[in-house]
């Protein structure tokens, strides 16, 4: 059941195994790469399964969305090569499975899905989410992380739980069938990741982006352009639906912010470091972090503009102590509406 | 008694002594479980005279007299277990004196854990002491007294072996110095004397009354940062204790499992503590530490958690605020304490035993 959809036919006739060859973290030529992947394709044993920092990237770079990572995850757990230390991966299955505590409630459009974020359901405030709901709790949980931790079981086994629980528990009775997903991670996982283990969504996820560049519009009048340099952080979720980034720019346009140009930006854009951590690879997480860092430093950026908050937990200290201020992609916006001088 | 308390007045003023039912209930009693046992009078010196003066009539009239601090030990030890005077010293709190340079501290034996850590974050902010995971309220005369342990135990051991000196009233009377600071006016040792510490320390307060002591102060890194080392099997445990121990990188170094919350239950936790005076000092010392416990990441059979900044400043705190606040029986907490102090290479027994007490 669940199982994932791909076609391994067209991994063999791939001629540019992109998956590999564009990888940040692990360098192949074609012929390596294109046996690498003949590797993972045959259940054999292959580097990839050991070395990948499970960035989410490849899934982007398919240029068949032929879900290159979702493989690689399939067989680390075959063949029991799990990313993370194995007391460490189970320790985080029994902290983030669902409590149980969920019970009917009424919500009204907008939905805001807080996923599993308790300490920022605080965000939803202001103009921006005037009249919003938002729901929130371990029983909502996505479980996208688990492809960090080479657990594709879990999410199949958690996943459509938590579908049935946004829909049976919120928006069914509500009469609500659209939901705000505050992270690219739970967009992705609604969007991107559900369809690829054939788990159905009955309701429309809407990236929170595209509701904040609604809401803007719809408040413009009343933007007090911010100007100032930022720098953002894509998330690695981010890479399961490359095609939302263009709102990154657009609300970027809309509050009046710059987005400098920076090398580890984009389609360049780093990790934050903490699933290498997890791995305990702390030197290539120093590294990624450093360079990165360093990057924004050199913007001469004023924010560093999160939409994840695992990358936001992950980095701001490192970003605050170079003078950077970190922030929320929905706070940034909310910076907007302030009164000068406040 | 009426003629004891009226002497005890006339030594500390009146309204200093108490033989109160009130009194004599709330100091009847610690934290712990064991039965209460009342005072006959409640006295609050202010001076190392004032201890002397009681001592002298104590010892004439053959009164049992039990010292105190803040009066968070658990097993009973400041009752008064045959009645008589408790001697309160709360109100000799004062902080004598810090030798930078020398790094040590002296303090009268009602000075708090908290008072020392405040004053020298203020005034001192390079140094600090080994505070226990205890209220701040705790003083560091009774830690000292019962071999206490605290944030730099591991490196520096208890904090009995991080006394430098002690002045003490003795049943007699006489008032006497021990280590350095009863030659000159230095507290900086106990060697190369004779040392009489080990007639006061161990003996919760039965063989003396410590007015004044002086502890060792340690540096006080700009940096900071916590590992928390996971596996499941206990029986690694002792290596890996070996091993994080072994780098000599660790300024505190403890082992834990909890049932509570669900996550951490069943799991054996390695936290080690270390800090450093700039950001590369760090990294390096983080590195030397996970190099120890290698063998055991690359199995994949334990690891470190990945915690970001934010979830590593419980592990940093020093008391650790939901231990102390555990501690804290006025607060709403309390506990029965199962402990052991053993060698390493015990700790899967102990951690069985403790799961069967448990």
């Amino acid at each position: 059941m669940y199982a994932l959809n791909f076609d391994p036919q067209i991994c063999e006739q791939c001629e540019t195994c992109d998956c590999l060859m564009k990888c940040q973290y692990m360098r192949y030529d074609l012929a390596e790469a294109k046996a690498e992947k003949m590797n993972i394709l045959k259940g054999r044993e292959s580097k990839v399964l050991t070395d990948c920092v499970t960035c989410y990237a490849c899934e982007a770079y398919c240029p068949s969305a032929n879900h290159p990572f979702y493989q690689i995850v399939e067989r680390q757990e075959e063949k029991g090569l799990l990313p993370v230390p194995s007391p460490i991966t189970k320790q985080q299955i029994i902290m983030m499975q669902a409590k149980g505590t969920i019970t009917p409630t009424k919500v009204h459009s907008p939905v805001i899905n807080m996923c599993y974020f308790p300490m920022l359901t605080g965000c939803v405030r202001g103009k921006l989410y005037e009249n919003a709901s938002f729901i929130v709790g371990s029983d909502i949980f996505c479980n996208v992380m688990w492809l960090h931790f080479g657990k594709n079981s879990v999410i199949r086994e958690r996943l459509p739980r938590m579908v049935e629980n946004i829909w049976n528990f919120y928006l069914k009775d509500s009469g609500v069938d659209e939901l705000v997903c505050f992270h690219d991670e739970c967009y992705g996982t609604y969007t991107q990741l559900a369809p690829a283990f054939g788990i159905e969504v009955p309701f429309k996820p809407v990236h929170l982006f595209e509701y904040l560049s609604q809401k803007l519009d719809e408040l413009k009048d009343q933007i007090q352009p911010i100007g100032a340099k930022v720098a953002y952080q894509r998330p690695c979720s981010n890479r399961l639906v490359p095609q939302t980034q263009h709102w990154v720019d657009d609300l970027f346009q809309k509050i009046g912010v710059e987005r400098v140009d920076r090398r580890y930006d984009r389609e360049n854009s780093l990790c934050c470091g903490q699933v290498m951590r997890a791995q305990q690879r702390d030197d290539l997480a120093d590294d990624v972090q450093q360079r990165n860092l360093d990057d924004m430093q050199q913007a001469g950026v004023a924010y560093c503009v999160f939409n994840c908050p695992a990358c936001m937990f992950t980095l701001a200290d490192e970003v605050a102590a170079r003078g950077i201020f970190p922030i929320l992609m929905s706070d940034l916006c909310q910076v907007a509406f302030e009164k000068p001088n406040s | 008694m009426q003629e004891i308390c009226d002497e005890l007045g006339k030594i500390v003023g009146s309204e200093y002594v108490s033989d109160q039912p009130e009194e004599r209930y709330i100091y009847s009693m610690d934290p712990g479980t064991m039965p209460p046992l009342e005072p006959d009078v409640v006295v609050v010196p202010n001076s190392t005279d004032e201890v002397r003066q009681i001592m002298l009539l104590a010892n004439k009239h053959k009164i049992p007299v039990v010292p105190l601090g803040a009066g968070l030990v658990l097993s009973g030890l400041s009752r008064a277990l045959q009645g008589g005077i408790i001697l309160d010293m709360k109100r000799m709190n004062r902080i004598a004196e810090v030798n930078e340079i020398s790094r040590y501290a002296v303090v009268e034996a009602g000075a708090s854990q908290g008072m020392l850590q405040a004053y020298l974050k203020k005034h001192h902010p390079g140094l600090k002491h080994s505070a226990p995971d205890a209220p701040p309220v705790a003083t560091i005369a009774g830690n000292v007294s019962i071999h206490g342990s605290g944030h730099i135990s591991h490196a520096h051991g208890f904090h009995s072996d991080m006394l430098n000196g002690l002045e003490v009233v003795l049943p007699t009377g006489e008032v006497v110095r021990i280590g350095s600071c009863a030659v000159s006016k230095y507290w900086f040792a106990r060697a190369p004397l004779p040392d009489l510490a080990g007639l006061f320390l161990g003996w919760a307060g039965t063989t003396g009354v410590i007015t004044k002591l002086a502890i060792k102060l340690y540096p006080s890194y700009r940096f900071n940062d916590v590992g928390v080392f996971v596996c499941e099997d206990p029986q690694l445990v002792p290596d890996i204790l070996y091993r994080l121990s072994g780098t000599q990188m660790g300024e505190d170094l403890a082992a834990w499992m909890t049932p509570k919350p669900d996550w951490a239950r069943g799991f054996l936790h390695c936290n080690i503590n270390y800090g450093a005076n700039t950001k590369a000092e760090l990294i390096w010392k983080r590195n030397l530490i996970r190099a120890s416990v290698k063998e055991y990441i690359d199995k994949k059979i334990a690891g470190f958690m990945p915690l970001p900044a934010v979830m590593k400043q419980p592990f940093l705190e020093v008391p650790g605020r939901v231990l102390s606040r555990f501690a804290d029986v006025r607060k709403g907490g309390g506990f029965e304490y199962v402990g052991a102090i053993m060698p390493v290479e015990l700790f899967p027994d102990a951690y069985r035993l403790g799961l069967e007490i448990a």
